[in-house]
C-alpha cells in the first residue's frame, strides 16, 4: 500500500513480495547447508520434499491420513470448544467457581500435554479416541482462560447503562454479555484449533495406525527427513488453507463493527 | 458566542403534562471500600417541579454522578427515598405505572458492536409499538438523518453524544438525566448541543435533571442551580434570566459572577484543596 | 434498603481457602472415579490411584531417584528456553522497530508457531541424534516465536506521549530507560518469559519422548512401554510438583508485582496463548 511505487520500493514494502523474499531466503540457506555441505541424507532439500510432496499428491496416499486426523481434529476440537466455554463462563459469571478452578486453569496451562497423549494411549489404545480425548482436554484451559476474561472484561458502564433502560437480564445477556465475550472467545476457540492439530499428531504419533502423525512418526522410524518434512509441509499447507479460507472469513463476518482487525500477520 | 434560539412558549412548556415532578428526602449514600464506610452525601431533600430544567453542580468528586445514579435507581440509597410524581398522562391511567427515565451518560455507552439505530432498538425491549421508524424520527431530531447504519466507532464524538441523547429521548421520558453529557466534547459541538437540547426540552416538555461541573454552563441552561458540596446541596439558585440567554449580556454575565462566587463559598471537592 | 458491600466477610478462611479445598477435593474425587472406573472395565488399569501414585513420587524424591531424569529436563529447559528468549527478543525488537524486519519476520513466527511439536521433535532427532542438543532446539525453536510477538507488541506499544513527556522534561537516557521504558516493556516481557517457560515445558518433555534416552519425558514414555502405569503416573507428578512450585513460588508473586501498577490487568498476554 505505497504512494510512491517503485520496483525499489516494492521489494521492501509490499506484504506479499517480502514473504516470498523471506521464504526464498529460508529455502535458499536450508539448501545451501545441505548441498554445500553434503549433509542431504541429514537435512534433506527443497527438490527433494517438493518431490515426495508431489508423489504424495499424486498418489493419493494422503486422502486417507489426513481424513483420519481431520477427523479427530474435529472431534477434539468441539470437546475442548464445549468444556473451554462452559469453564469460562462458569468463572466468568460466579465468584465462588472463579476461585474453584483458577488454580485448574493455572496448572492446566502449564501442564505437559505429552502426559495426557500418553495417558490416553494407555487408556484407549489405538485408534481415534486417544487423540480426540488429548484434543478435547489439554487445550481446554486456553479456552476457559479467553472466555473468563471475556466475561470479567465486560464494560461495566454498559452494563449499567442497560441497567438503567431497565433492560431485562437476558437481553442484557444476549446483547451485551455474549458480543462482548465474542472477540475473546473466538481468540480462544483459535487456541482450541492450533492445540487440536498439534495435540492429535502428537497422540497419532504415539498411539495410532493412522493419521499424519503417525506418518510423520513412521518417517522418523526410516530416519527419512524428507518423508517428514513432507508430511509436515503438506498438513501445514492444508491447516493454513483452511486458517485462511474459513476462520479468517467467519472473523470478519463476526467482527465487522470494529473498524479493522488487530492482528497484521 | 450568542444564541439564536428563538424561544417564547415557556409558558407553555411548564403546563406539559408529559413531566413528573421528583421528590427526594433524607438520601444518604455511603460506599464501603478498603479503608473504611465513604459517606459521599447524607440527608438530601429535594423537590424538583415537573418540566424544569434543574442543574446540578459541583466539584470533582463531589458526588454529582452517585447523586443521579441513585435517583435513577442504577444505585441504591443507603438511606431515603425518592419518589417520582407522574404527570398527567400517566394519571389518566394510561397503563404506566412507572415513570420512565431516561439516562444521558459523560461518555454515551453505545453498544459499539450495533448501529445506530440497533443502539436505540436495545433499550425498546417491551415497547410493542416500537419500530426502526421511530428510532430514525429520534435520529432525526438530533441532526442523525445521514448516519442510521452507522456503528459507534464510524462516528464522531459528538455524533455519539448525539445518539446516545436519543436513544434517551426515545423511551418518552418524563425525567432526563445527563450526567456531564457535553463534558468530553469541543467546544463548538457542545454549544449546538446545550442549544438542540434545549429546543428539545422545549418541544416534549421533560423534566431535565443535567449535571455538570461548567458554571457557564449551567447558568445558561437551568431554570434552577443545585450546588453539591461537602456531602449536601449547599446552595439553590433561581436562575430568572429569560430565555434565550445570550452569554455575553450584561446580565448574564453578572448572574454568572453571583454563581461562581456562591460556588466558591466552600471547599472541598478535588479542585478546591 | 441495601448497603453495598454489607455482605458478610468470613474473612480468607471462606473467601479464599474454602474454593481451594473444594477444587482439590474435585481433582481427588475426579481421579478416584476415573481409576476405579478403568479398573473395573479393563484388565490393566491404565490409571492408578491417586494415593498409592502421590506415595510413589514421594518416593522418587525420597530416595533421590528422581533426580536421574529431572536434571536432565530441567537443564534442558533452562538453555532452550534462554535461547527461546535471546532469538525471541532480537526478533522481537526487530519487528517492533522496522517494517521490514516485521513483513520479513512475521512469516517465520507464523510458521514457528503452526509448527506441529512432533514434526519439530522428529526433525530434531534427525538433525542431532539422541543427544542434549535434540530436545534443547526444539524448545528454543517452538518457544521463539512467542517471545518475539509479546516484545514486539510490548515494543509497538510502547506509550509515546510518555516518551516525548520525559524527553521535554530532559530525563537523561538512564533515567529513561529504568523508569519508562523497563516498567513499559515489563509486562510484556513477563508475560513472553512466564509463557516461554509454561511451553518450554511442553515441548521438551515432547521430544524426550521421541528423541531422547533420559528425562522426564522419556522416563514416562518408558514406564508406557513397559506397562507399569503406576510408574508413570509417580512420574507426572513428581515432574508437577517442580511447575507448580515455579508457577507458584516465581511466577505468581512476580505477577503480582510487574501489574501492580495496572489496573486493567492485561491478563491476557501472562498465559492464555
Ligand atoms: N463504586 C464506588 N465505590 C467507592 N467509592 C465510590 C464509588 N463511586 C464513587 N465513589 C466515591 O464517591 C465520591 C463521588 O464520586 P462521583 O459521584 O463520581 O463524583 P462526581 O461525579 O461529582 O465527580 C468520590 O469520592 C468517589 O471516590
Ligand atoms: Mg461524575
Amino acid at each position: 500500500m505505497s504512494s510512491t511505487t517503485g520496483p525499489g520500493r516494492l521489494l521492501v514494502e509490499n506484504r506479499q513480495v517480502v514473504f516470498l523474499e523471506a521464504l526464498a531466503t529460508a529455502a535458499a540457506v536450508w539448501w545451501l547447508a545441505s548441498a554445500g555441505f553434503g549433509l542431504t541424507d541429514t537435512l534433506s532439500s527443497p527438490p527433494l520434499v517438493a518431490a515426495a510432496v508431489a508423489e504424495l499428491l499424486a498418489s493419493g496416499e494422503w486422502v486417507p491420513q489426513f481424513a483420519a486426523t481431520g477427523r479427530r481434529i474435529a472431534y477434539g476440537f468441539a470437546i475442548s470448544t464445549v468444556l473451554g466455554t462452559a469453564f469460562g463462563l462458569l468463572m466468568g459469571l460466579y465468584g465462588f467457581w472463579e476461585k474453584v478452578f483458577q488454580d485448574y486453569i493455572t496448572v492446566g496451562l502449564a501442564f505437559p500435554s505429552v502426559f495426557i497423549a500418553l495417558f490416553a494411549a494407555m487408556a484407549f489404545g489405538v485408534g481415534d479416541t486417544a487423540p480426540t480425548v488429548t484434543a478435547g482436554i489439554a487445550p481446554f484451559p486456553f479456552v476457559a482462560q479467553n472466555v473468563y476474561q471475556g466475561v470479567n472484561n465486560v464494560d461495566t458502564d454498559l452494563l449499567e447503562m442497560a441497567r438503567s433502560f431497565e433492560v431485562s437480564r437476558t437481553r442484557t445477556l444476549g446483547r451485551v454479555v455474549f458480543r462482548s465475550v465474542l472477540p475473546e472467545w473466538f481468540a480462544g476457540v483459535r487456541y482450541g484449533f492450533a492445540g487440536a492439530w498439534k495435540l492429535v499428531t502428537l497422540a497419532e504419533a504415539i498411539a495410532a495406525e493412522q493419521g499424519v502423525g503417525f506418518m510423520i512418526q513412521t518417517e522418523l522410524t526410516r530416519l527419512s527427513m524428507t518423508g517428514v518434512l513432507a508430511w509436515t509441509v503438506l498438513f501445514g499447507a492444508v491447516i493454513a488453507v483452511f486458517e485462511y479460507l474459513v476462520l479468517r472469513r467467519i472473523e470478519e463476518r463476526v467482527f465487522d463493527w470494529r473498524e479493522q482487525s488487530a492482528v497484521a500477520w | 458566542m450568542s444564541e439564536h434560539t428563538t424561544d417564547d412558549g415557556e409558558a407553555d412548556r411548564l403546563a406539559s403534562d408529559d413531566a413528573a415532578a421528583i421528590r427526594v428526602a433524607g438520601l444518604t449514600r455511603r460506599f464501603e471500600t478498603g479503608e473504611g464506610v465513604e459517606t459521599v452525601f447524607s440527608g438530601i431533600d429535594l423537590e424538583i417541579a415537573p418540566g424544569s430544567f434543574v442543574v446540578l453542580i459541583g466539584k470533582s468528586g463531589s458526588g454529582k454522578s452517585t447523586l443521579l445514579d441513585v435517583i435513577s435507581g442504577v444505585l441504591e440509597p443507603s438511606e431515603g427515598s425518592v419518589e417520582f410524581v407522574p404527570g398527567d398522562r400517566d394519571a389518566a391511567g394510561n397503563g404506566r405505572n412507572s415513570v420512565e427515565i431516561g439516562h444521558v451518560f459523560q461518555s454515551p455507552r453505545l453498544l459499539p458492536w450495533d448501529t445506530a439505530v440497533e443502539n436505540i432498538e436495545f433499550v425498546h425491549e417491551n415497547d410493542p409499538d416500537y419500530t426502526d421508524d421511530l428510532a430514525r424520527e429520534y435520529l432525526d431530531l438530533v441532526g442523525l438523518s445521514a448516519h442510521y447504519e452507522k456503528f459507534p466507532g464510524q462516528l464522531s464524538g459528538g455524533q455519539r453524544q448525539r445518539v446516545g441523547i436519543a436513544r434517551a429521548l426515545s423511551i418518552d421520558p418524563e425525567v432526563l438525566l445527563l450526567d456531564e453529557p457535553f463534558s468530553n466534547l469541543d467546544e463548538i459541538t457542545a454549544d449546538s448541543l446545550r442549544r438542540e437540547l434545549l429546543s428539545v426540552w422545549r418541544e416534549l416538555g421533560k423534566t431535565v435533571l443535567f449535571v455538570t461541573h461548567d458554571i457557564t454552563e449551567a447558568v445558561q441552561l437551568a431554570d434552577r442551580i443545585l450546588m453539591l458540596g461537602d456531602g449536601e446541596i449547599y446552595a439553590d439558585l433561581e436562575v430568572d434570566l429569560p430565555r434565550p440567554r445570550d452569554v455575553d449580556s450584561a446580565e448574564f454575565v453578572r448572574f454568572r459572577g453571583r454563581a461562581v462566587e456562591r460556588f466558591h463559598s466552600i471547599d472541598g471537592g478535588e479542585d478546591g484543596r | 434498603m441495601a448497603v453495598e458491600g454489607a455482605r458478610l466477610r468470613g474473612g480468607d478462611l471462606t473467601d479464599r481457602w474454602l474454593p481451594r479445598a473444594v477444587g482439590l477435593g474435585l481433582t481427588f474425587v475426579l481421579w478416584l472415579g476415573l481409576a476405579t472406573w478403568f479398573e473395573r472395565t479393563s484388565p490393566v488399569s491404565p490409571i492408578p490411584y491417586p494415593v498409592e501414585t502421590l506415595t510413589a513420587a514421594a518416593d522418587l524424591y525420597l530416595t533421590g531417584a528422581v533426580f536421574a531424569h529431572l536434571l536432565p529436563t530441567l537443564s534442558r529447559i533452562v538453555v532452550g528456553f534462554a535461547g527461546a528468549m535471546v532469538l525471541g527478543t532480537v526478533a522481537g525488537v526487530l519487528m517492533g522497530t522496522t517494517a521490514y524486519g516485521e513483513k520479513f519476520l512475521s512469516p517465520f513466527v507464523v510458521l514457528g508457531l503452526a509448527l506441529p511439536s512432533v514434526a519439530l521433535a522428529a526433525m530434531a532427532r534427525l538433525v542431532w541424534g539422541f543427544s542434549f542438543a535434540a530436545p534443547t532446539t526444539a524448545a528454543a525453536i517452538a518457544v521463539s516465536p512467542f517471545v518475539a510477538i509479546n516484545v514486539w507488541k510490548g515494543v509497538e506499544n510502547l506509550d509515546r506521549d510518555r516518551l516525548e513527556m520525559a524527553r521535554s522534561f530532559g530525563v537523561s537516557n538512564r533515567r529513561l530507560l529504568r523508569r519508562v521504558l523497563t516498567p513499559d516493556v515489563a509486562p510484556a516481557l513477563f508475560a513472553a518469559s512466564r509463557f516461554g517457560v509454561a511451553l518450554s515445558w511442553k515441548v521438551v518433555t515432547v521430544t524426550e519422548v521421541f528423541a531422547a534416552a533420559s528425562g522426564v519425558g522419556y522416563r514416562v514414555n518408558q514406564a508406557r512401554g513397559s506397562y507399569q502405569y503406576l510408574d508413570a503416573g509417580a512420574w507426572v507428578v513428581a515432574f508437577m510438583a517442580v511447575v507448580v512450585l515455579v508457577e507458584y513460588g516465581a511466577f505468581k508473586p512476580l505477577e503480582r508485582r510487574a501489574f501492580a501498577h495496572r489496573d486493567d490487568e492485561d491478563v491476557e498476554l501472562t498465559g492464555a496463548r
